[in-house]
């Protein structure tokens, strides 16, 4: 029994998408999100090759090898390659299928989602809060408006999965993620602009020392933009600068 | 010499390369050196579906890639070269295409016959053979997993002095 | 401050080990819905020690730092859930207002999230054999799913102990040697914290952008920026 003839429930399916949740949590340098994928992918892989131990086992040691991507789009391929499996898709194909995949997911999440979605929501919730906002209300419209995209995502992602199979490769190339995600950099980057500024300014004004302002805006302007041209050190510079920050205070203090 | 980036990267075209490396290096066309893929629609398929529309990739045998070097080499704007293992690779710097060139490690995992040297990378003796041919035929081989990582040269990885 | 009115009692402290174990679980394990990140969980350790506002602000610090370091691939990262509530809570102890306080939150914040991402790596190191060997879990798929959830407890286990580990002495730390008045040399402690937040922007704003495209942007965000500051509306 099982393979192609087997009707996969509703249950079936939101047990697996649910999963997809805890898809990274033994993630590691072998295999990376390998057992992960079959963790998630079980919950099909038992109703597919139910009364057939041997076939159970064996897409079960297909699903755990290396397999790396977007957490959220893993989802994806936990639904084809459990079509893949209810299709009877020869191992080989599957192996190879598996192999391409984890390039594209990495590719189009980690650039819409940690790239693009993520920072803008943060930053969102930051900009919300310096203006005035209460700190409990940012942080719950950050993850509102973060978890709306988050979600959705994750059901794209399974709901096209499922549906493609094979052919997720021509429904990732140039999907709405991409399209957004080409769209959302240059919003970000105004974002991150204005509300570093901001929150300088709000930390300066909290503080009862005399800064002369248009010499720091200055020097401001020019360590973004010599960091934007060599992010390397410029973020060592940066965290260089706020490690010295106390220690110049604490210095300050004990010599009066 | 518009190709400035050369990698060896089992995962060929994925996050770390076209967020990490490509947006920091603006890389606007990708050589892809495999045989197989070279034959394969549906696999080009999946493969390139990261890529913005903009960008172009090129999936090309070892042989179309010796026999095409100069005319990949010679296009507008700038381009990366990947290789999913250490032997393509090392038959371009056979070929004398990389004398000028450096060669970045990028992703080996972990398989029975390949041992760890850092979290990203695994070599099997015959990857260290490939390595070592590689290092003297281009401007050296060092491994880093991003533009921000550290970068390791091949010596502290596998002994280059036969 | 004295020792006598620190806010960080028994109860408190529970609390906030228990969230540190949410926090160290969410940004890989489970279920990534980003509380991980420093904008929240320092807000919910400034909360615990009865001042979120506070709290968000040195989160909201940590995350211009963070923002430069997105989780490509196997790529290290700042891990900054435990470590912003550790960050969030200490300047909150403190009253939430003295700058040199500020200062030191958000620097232990930045330490103690580099330190949870050795912590990551070990733990990513020890999955290897909770997973293995394959061939067995692969029989057994129900021993896969207790090893796999296994592995998710234990990163809970891990931001758990981050924050057990690190809360009270960061506290005391901030609360005790620096939270009082303006030091000789605050001007350039507070300009070296202003020019990091820029440098760190520029580095994260190349981060987000598709090639060496979009500098200009980042000097617009901030003339934007700095209307809204001269507007009042900060």
């Amino acid at each position: 029994m099982g393979g192609a003839h087997v009707r996969l429930l509703r249950s079936d399916h939101l047990a697996a998408w649910s999963r997809t949740f805890a898809i990274q949590g033994s993630w590691n340098y072998s295999t990376m999100v390998g057992a992960g994928i079959a963790y998630a992918v079980l919950p099909l892989l038992r109703r597919i090759h139910a009364g057939d131990p041997v076939r159970l086992r064996e897409s079960v040691e297909r699903s755990m090898r290396p397999f790396n991507g977007h957490p959220y789009l893993c989802a994806m391929a936990v639904a084809a390659l459990g079509r893949l499996e209810q299709d009877e898709v020869d191992p080989q194909t599957i192996e190879k299928f598996r192999t391409a995949l984890r390039g594209p997911l990495g590719t189009v999440g980690d650039r819409a989602v940690w790239g693009q979605w993520r920072p803008i929501c943060v930053l969102v919730g930051t900009l919300s809060f310096l203006l005035g906002a209460s700190a409990g209300w940012s942080a719950v419209a950050f993850l509102v408006l973060y978890n709306a995209g988050h979600v959705a995502v994750r059901v794209w992602a399974y709901v096209k999965g499922w549906q493609a199979g094979l052919e997720v490769g021509r429904l990732l190339k140039g999907a709405w993620l991409e399209r957004w995600a080409e769209r959302l950099w240059p919003v970000n980057i105004l974002l991150t602009g204005g509300v570093a500024l901001v929150l300088a300014d709000v930390v300066v004004s909290q503080s009862t020392v005399p800064l002369a302002s248009v010499a720091l805006l200055g020097m401001g302007a020019i360590g973004a933009l010599l960091a934007f041209r060599f992010p390397r050190q410029g973020g060592r510079a940066a965290a260089f600068l706020l490690v010295i920050a106390p220690l110049l205070w604490l210095l300050g203090g004990l010599t009066g | 010499m518009t190709l400035i980036l050369f990698r060896i990267d089992e995962r060929l075209l994925h996050g770390q390369v076209i967020v990490g490396w490509g947006m920091r290096l603006g890389i606007d066309y990708y050589v892809v050196v495999d045989d197989d893929l070279s034959t394969s629609d549906w696999e080009q398929d999946i493969y390139s579906a990261g890529l913005a529309d903009r960008t172009e990739v090129d999936f090309v045998s070892v042989a179309d890639a010796v026999e095409r070097f100069q005319e990949m080499d010679s296009r507008d704007g700038r381009g990366a070269l990947l290789t999913r293992g250490t032997a393509e690779m090392r038959s371009l710097a056979e070929a004398g295409l990389l004398s000028d060139r450096r060669v970045n490690l990028g992703g080996l995992h972990g398989t029975d016959c390949r041992r760890r040297v850092l979290t990203y990378v695994h070599l099997s003796p015959a990857d260290e053979q490939d390595l070592k041919a590689i290092h003297l035929k281009s401007n050296g081989v060092t491994a880093r997993d991003l533009p921000v990582g550290r970068e390791v040269g091949l010596e502290d990885l596998v002994d280059v002095v036969e | 401050m004295s020792w006598s009115e620190l806010s960080l009692g028994p109860g408190t402290w529970i609390l906030a080990v228990l969230a540190g174990g949410v926090l160290g679980m969410d940004a890989v394990s489970w279920p990534q819905v980003m509380v991980s990140r420093p904008l929240v969980s320092a807000t919910i350790g400034g909360w615990l020690l009865g001042n979120p506002a506070a709290g968000m602000l040195v989160g909201a610090v940590l995350e211009i730092y963070a923002l430069r370091h997105p989780p490509f691939g196997a790529a290290k990262y700042p891990d900054t859930g435990p470590a912003g509530l550790v960050a969030g809570a200490s300047y909150a102890a403190s009253g939430g207002a003295a700058m040199g306080a500020l200062l030191l939150s958000i620097a232990v914040g930045w330490g103690l999230a580099w330190i949870g991402t050795v912590t990551v790596h070990v733990r990513r190191r020890l999955n290897e054999r909770i997973m293995s060997p394959a061939g067995v879990l692969a029989a057994d798929p129900g021993l896969l799913e207790q090893r796999h959830r296994m592995a998710i407890w234990l990163d809970a286990l891990r931001g758990a102990i981050l924050v057990a580990a690190f809360l009270v002495p960061s506290v005391l730390a901030v609360t005790l040697v620096v939270g009082t008045g303006p030091s000789s040399l605050g001007r350039y402690a507070i300009a070296s914290l202003v020019l990091g937040l820029a440098a760190s922007a520029g580095a994260a704003g190349r981060a987000s952008a598709f090639g060496v495209r979009g500098w200009p942007l980042i000097l617009v965000g901030a003339g934007l920026g700095l209307l809204l500051v001269w507007g009042g509306l900060t």
